[in-house]
């Protein structure tokens, strides 16, 4: 991605991706029904704030994701090399 | 809010030295099925415990750089998150932790100083306090020299002396224990690094002088 060269996401990194905005996701639903649920303003600040940062996580893996995708399409319709060959 | 340490209280439970905060807490006094703030915190350390260590997983099989750099960021903030969460459960008193016996400790400590003649490199550890005397936790002060620190210099390595040992047995309080101590350290090796070759050697000390015994790369034999 640096110097325009299109690293190839391979599978594997694909199902980590997958894997990890699954799990970020449910973080922060979980941290946030917490801070709902609880009485003590202590926890409830900890919680939000664990709720935001595994969103602000989820974010950036999909940005990046997003990124990739949009330009492997711009690289295949300007015919620049696809990124499907290893 | 929960970044900072709390002042640690203690408390003899079980036979045992305990460390905790003690704090009036939010939960119930007679707990019932239902989920309370203890439990989600616990579910919430718990998570954060298993994300950093599935980043570290993905992070060990991914190729793509950029990736791995998304990781290592996420990676971060989740131990991040872990942290502050343990230190809100510790202040909220929701954890116990016993203390480490002082035996044990000085035990330990001795036992991988001795390991220091398999040191590869000169070490670089200094002697803490010995000389001052100080009120510190005993363990702190057990027989480093202080002393060069650099490479090439003739001495690294630590010295154990008669002397040195007077001063370190009335900073330490463990008692009967000093005997043992003593005596084992008594032989302990010195590394020394020769000023022509520049070769390491290992003298051991065995109370009855000194002998030689050249030992490649401070490998003992």
């Amino acid at each position: 991605m640096a110097n325009g060269a299109m690293h190839p996401i391979t599978e594997k990194d694909l199902s980590y991706i997958k894997d990890q905005m699954s799990w970020e996701l449910l973080a922060a639903k979980k941290a946030y029904q917490y801070a709902h649920q609880t009485t003590d303003p202590e926890c409830r600040t900890l919680m939000f704030q664990v709720a935001e940062q595994h969103q602000r996580n989820l974010e950036r893996v999909l940005q990046h994701l997003e990124q990739h995708v949009q330009q492997t399409n711009q690289a295949g319709t300007t015919g620049v090399g696809a990124s499907t060959t290893m | 809010m929960f970044q900072q340490q709390v002042k640690p209280q203690f408390a003899f439970e079980g036979g045992h030295l305990v460390m905790y905060h003690r704090e009036p807490t939010s939960l119930p006094k007679v707990k019932d099925a239902n989920v309370n703030d203890r439990d989600r915190m616990q579910d919430l350390l718990a998570q954060e415990k298993y994300l950093t260590w599935a980043y570290t997983t993905a992070m060990n099989e991914a190729s793509h750089e950029e990736l791995w750099r998304i990781m290592k960021e996420n990676f971060d903030t989740c131990q991040q998150l872990q942290r502050q969460i343990f230190n809100g459960m510790f202040k909220k008193g929701w954890y116990k932790l016993p203390v480490a016996d002082a035996q044990a400790l000085s035990h330990t400590l001795q036992q991988f100083k001795q390991y220091q003649t398999q040191f590869p490199f000169p070490t670089r550890l200094e002697q803490q306090g010995t000389q001052q005397g100080t009120q510190q936790y005993g363990t702190q002060q057990q027989g480093f020299q202080q002393g060069t620190q650099q490479y090439g210099t003739q001495q690294q390595g630590f010295q154990v002396g008669t002397q040195q040992y007077g001063t370190q047995q009335q900073g330490f309080q463990i008692g009967t224990q000093q005997q043992g101590f003593q005596q084992g350290a008594q032989q302990y090796s010195t590394q020394q690094r020769s000023p022509q070759t520049g070769a390491f050697s290992t003298t051991v000390q065995t109370g009855r002088g000194e002998e030689w015994v050249p030992s490649g790369y401070g490998r003992p034999h």
